[in-house]
Formats: structure tokens, C-alpha cells, sequence
């Protein structure tokens, strides 16, 4: 199953999902800005193993990382809790989010990524260009 | 709109006009694609599109009209309503 890492309003995906469905390629589609409001995760760790499972609430579909074979990274946005009114929890659980969103980008960086989540800053790195 | 009474020299749709744009459509288009529709069982995002549609449902998606402006790259962060760097599209922001 292939991830793909975006936001509900980039519609470049859109013909590339598609496709993939037209080709019967299972797709997961995480739209990051919705992380809180979303889509449930779930780990576990059985036999000295990690494993984690996404479940998108409203599509009623889900991918586990032993399922996701490739990751696509498109202009992932900060997540969002519109739900929450209180500023100073909804500031915790959105800062709490954005950090949750880049271990599990390091979590799956043995993955083939297009647009790599880490490697792709450094391959930007003007110093390191240098 | 008579372009010559509301747009300046330093106006970021000065381009618009040495393409012989119709400048009022493209701010029309470009706010109807201010509105997202995200299809949850898709997984596939829709853009309401202006006069002209013939699709089915009333939307497609755009993917070919860039040379005009991008439909993604808005404000703040690239490719979001948040992206602070695209200036065609500050277009629609020129006083009408």
C-alpha cells in the first residue's frame, strides 16, 4: 500500500490517486492538518517489535506499516485541533502533533520515499552544497 | 472592470495584462478555487470550478491551468493557503 503524506487541499494527488486506483495499487492518503481530528493510531509492541496501524475515521480504511511499501511526501501541513477551544491545550495538542508527525516520518525513513522526509532537507542544505 | 483604473505599476497582475488576460475571470476562477472539496472516500481533493464546467458532478479536478496561475501554491506554507510566496496569485488580491 502506498502512503501518501499531504494536505486535504493539495489536488495534485487527486490524479495520481486515481490512477493508482484505476490500477488497483492500494492507497492510504494523510492529510497531515487533519492528524487530530481524523484518523486514530494505533501502537503496539508484540515480540520485540514495533508495529502501528492508521485508521482514516472517515474513509473507514487503514495501513499498517508493515503494509506501506512506498511514501509519497507532498507539502505536509502543521496539524490542527480545531475541536479544542481552550488556547493553551489546543497550542500543547498541536505542538504534540507536529512532533508525533516528524518521529513518524524518522520512524519510516527506511522506507522508498518519494520526497524524503529527511533526506530531502538535507539534500536542500545550501551549506552543504558548498 | 477597466484595468487602467485599478491597477498600478508595482500591481503583481501587471504580467496578467501583457498576456491580454482577462484579469477579472482569473480572479473569479482563482476565488472558486479557494474552495476545496475533499472527497473522504476518495481520498481525492475537488475544486469548484467557475462558468464553463461540464463535468458531471460540478467539479474537477485542475491540473493543466498553471500557465495563468498555480492552483496549489497560495499562501503560507508552499503548496497551502498559508504559502506567502505566490505572487500571480496575489493577483486577486489587487483592489477591484
Amino acid at each position: 500500500m502506498i502512503l501518501i503524506i499531504t494536505n486535504k487541499e493539495d489536488i495534485h494527488p487527486s490524479p495520481v490517486i486515481a490512477q493508482l486506483n484505476e490500477s488497483n495499487v492500494p492507497v492510504f492518503r494523510l492529510n497531515t492538518e487533519a492528524l487530530l481530528t481524523d484518523y486514530i493510531f494505533n501502537f503496539t509492541y508484540t515480540n520485540n517489535r514495533y508495529a502501528f496501524e492508521i485508521k482514516n475515521c472517515a474513509a473507514g480504511i487503514s495501513i499498517s506499516d508493515a503494509s506501506i511499501t512506498s511514501i509519497w511526501e507532498r507539502r505536509i501541513e502543521k496539524p490542527t485541533a480545531p475541536h479544542i477551544n481552550d488556547p493553551e491545550l489546543k497550542r500543547i495538542c498541536e505542538a504534540e502533533a507536529w512532533e508525533f508527525l516528524i518521529a513518524l516520518r524518522y520512524y519510516l525513513k527506511d522506507k522508498f520515499w518519494i520526497g524524503h522526509a529527511i533526506h530531502d532537507n538535507t539534500a536542500s542544505s545550501k551549506i552543504l552544497q558548498i | 472592470m477597466n484595468p487602467s483604473q485599478s491597477f498600478n505599476n508595482a500591481s503583481q497582475a501587471l504580467p496578467l495584462f501583457m498576456l491580454n488576460a482577462n484579469v477579472d475571470k482569473i480572479i473569479d476562477d482563482n476565488n472558486n478555487h479557494e474552495l476545496p472539496i475533499y472527497d473522504e472516500v476518495k481520498q481525492i481533493t475537488y475544486y469548484a470550478m467557475g462558468l464553463g464546467n461540464d463535468a458531471p458532478n460540478g467539479y474537477k479536478t485542475i491540473g493543466t491551468r498553471c500557465l495563468r496561475y498555480s492552483t496549489t501554491r497560495k499562501r503560507g506554507v508552499s503548496g497551502t493557503s498559508q504559502d506567502p510566496k505566490n505572487a500571480i496569485d496575489d493577483a486577486k488580491n489587487v483592489p477591484r
